[in-house]
């Protein structure tokens, strides 16, 4: 960490963290196994109880109950941020989010905030098997108070990098409660810098709460269909656009949200009034998913704009420990190459 | 509940109930407050386990112990039927439910059944 922390994901959002508890005194961070010198499972806290033993605190294994006292830290003027092992294991925390923390605020009135933070690393294709690779942030979006993050791996004119930005942002700004969703696939990305850009014509909503991208072919001609996808699935849509542009002749355009909840679609809406073509990309499993609800409100915004619409994402199943079984039934660039050319 | 069961909704599904612990000896009955007299939150189980005593089961309040239970207890071959007493209390079942229940089929390649449930009071859910 101590080499060039920015240029990857973990780098940014370690150094988002050491900011956050540097600039602000109320933040203090409660997980499993954080403490210096493991610095948690993915290392996105390594260093930092070293250097504020008293604002980093290693918990029993308890996910609800880590989350509970964070919520009532965050009653009580703290602005706790709390890590989730594994993504999988925000099954244990549903109760604390949605009747608690997510529903203090309308419930007394507006008179108390939660403002928590809720970090988690989601997804698969490291062979961890059923237990340890799922996307479950569909089971929170749409959760009335709770806001949903996830960082997309670039660079951006702030210092710290996007996702560590992300991250500073919702721990000193947050008025609520969010829980921010990471991927362990995302950890190791090289931010990416205007020249790693270089084929690439990027764009930044400034209309959204949080940065919305749009990224297409420099020089292409107009995109014929809207890829939606966010996280470490957005890295892969790059790579099927830069894919279909130069091998297919197929130009695409890639809507990048980091606020998947509350819904803000307006840019993702622009693009395709001049597409007419909606694919969304996610890792989580089909029904019920992200997609589906960013499609229903594309259909409700555009009507008969919307001529061709579809979803990929994970198969109904578990995902296999096995890398070729779970290779089938993760989506991959393979698959967004497939279904690119199925609707054009 | 004994004049005309079936007119309602809530006589329905008593007598459902009632009929699957008579025809299914694997059926039993998980919940919170269930027994008579009280008969549950809502009486949908009322007159079960004064008929079945040994199979209508109260427990203490632990929605998450009570649905892991069940699915131990599918696993052995019972039918268990878990009463969670408001649908909003499933929030904290959803750890039993999502990573363990439904996951155990294809988890285990499809060797054992799973769990049969009725999930509170949400009409959505019923």
């Amino acid at each position: 960490m101590t080499d060039k922390p920015l240029k990857t994901v973990l780098g940014s959002l370690n150094q988002g963290l050491k900011k956050a508890l540097a600039d602000d005194p109320q933040t203090i961070i409660l997980g499993e196994d954080i403490l210096d010198p493991y610095g948690g499972s993915f290392k996105v806290t390594r260093g930092l109880s070293t250097q504020y033993p008293e604002r980093v605190l290693t918990t029993p294994i308890s996910e609800a109950g880590i989350t509970g006292i964070a919520g009532g830290l965050a009653l009580r003027g703290f602005h706790p941020i709390v890590e989730i092992m594994f993504g999988d294991f925000t099954t244990l925390i549903v109760d604390q989010v949605v009747n608690h923390l997510a529903k203090f605020h309308d419930m007394y009135h507006g008179q108390v905030s939660v403002p928590v933070v809720i970090r988690t690393p989601m997804g698969g294709r490291r062979g961890y098997g059923p237990t340890h690779s799922q996307t479950l942030e569909k089971l929170f979006l749409g959760v009335p108070g709770l806001r949903v993050l996830a960082p997309f791996h670039i660079e951006n004119e702030e210092p710290l990098g996007l996702p560590g930005e992300l991250l500073y942002d919702a721990v000193t700004q947050a008025d609520g409660p969010t829980l921010f969703v990471e991927n362990k696939l995302q950890y190791p990305l090289k931010l990416l810098s205007s020249s790693d850009l270089s084929e690439y014509a990027l764009d930044i909503s400034s209309s959204t709460a949080s940065p919305f991208y749009k990224l297409s072919l420099r020089g292409a001609p107009p995109p014929r269909v809207t890829l939606a996808a966010y996280g470490y699935m957005a890295k892969l849509a790059m790579d099927a656009v830069y894919t279909l542009g130069y091998q297919h002749e197929i130009f695409c355009e890639l809507l990048v949200p980091t606020q998947l909840a509350p819904f803000e679609l307006a840019p993702l809406f622009q693009s395709v009034r001049q597409t007419g073509r909606l694919l969304t990309i996610e890792e989580g499993t089909l029904s019920l998913g992200w997609g589906a609800e960013v499609l229903a409100r594309a259909s409700e915004a555009l009507g008969p704009g919307l001529k061709s619409a579809s979803r990929l994402a994970a198969k109904e199943t578990v995902v296999p420990a096995s890398p070729r079984l779970e290779a089938e039934v993760l989506p991959g660039v393979h698959d967004i190459l497939q279904k690119v050319q199925e609707m054009v | 509940m004994t004049d005309k069961p079936l007119k309602t909704v809530l006589g329905s599904l008593n007598q459902g109930l009632k009929k699957a612990l008579e025809d299914d000896p694997q059926a039993i009955i998980l919940g919170e407050d269930i027994l008579d007299p009280y008969g549950g939150s809502f009486k949908v189980t009322r007159g079960l386990s004064t008929q079945y005593p040994e199979r209508v089961l109260t427990t203490p309040i632990s929605e998450a112990g009570i649905t892991g239970i069940a699915g131990g207890l599918a696993l052995r071959g019972f039918h268990p039927i878990v009463e969670i007493m408001f649908g909003d209390f499933t929030t904290l079942i959803v750890d039993q439910v999502v990573n363990h229940l439904a996951k155990f089929h294809d988890m285990y390649q499809k060797s054992k059944s799973g769990c049969r449930y009725r999930k509170g009071y949400q009409g959505s859910f019923q």
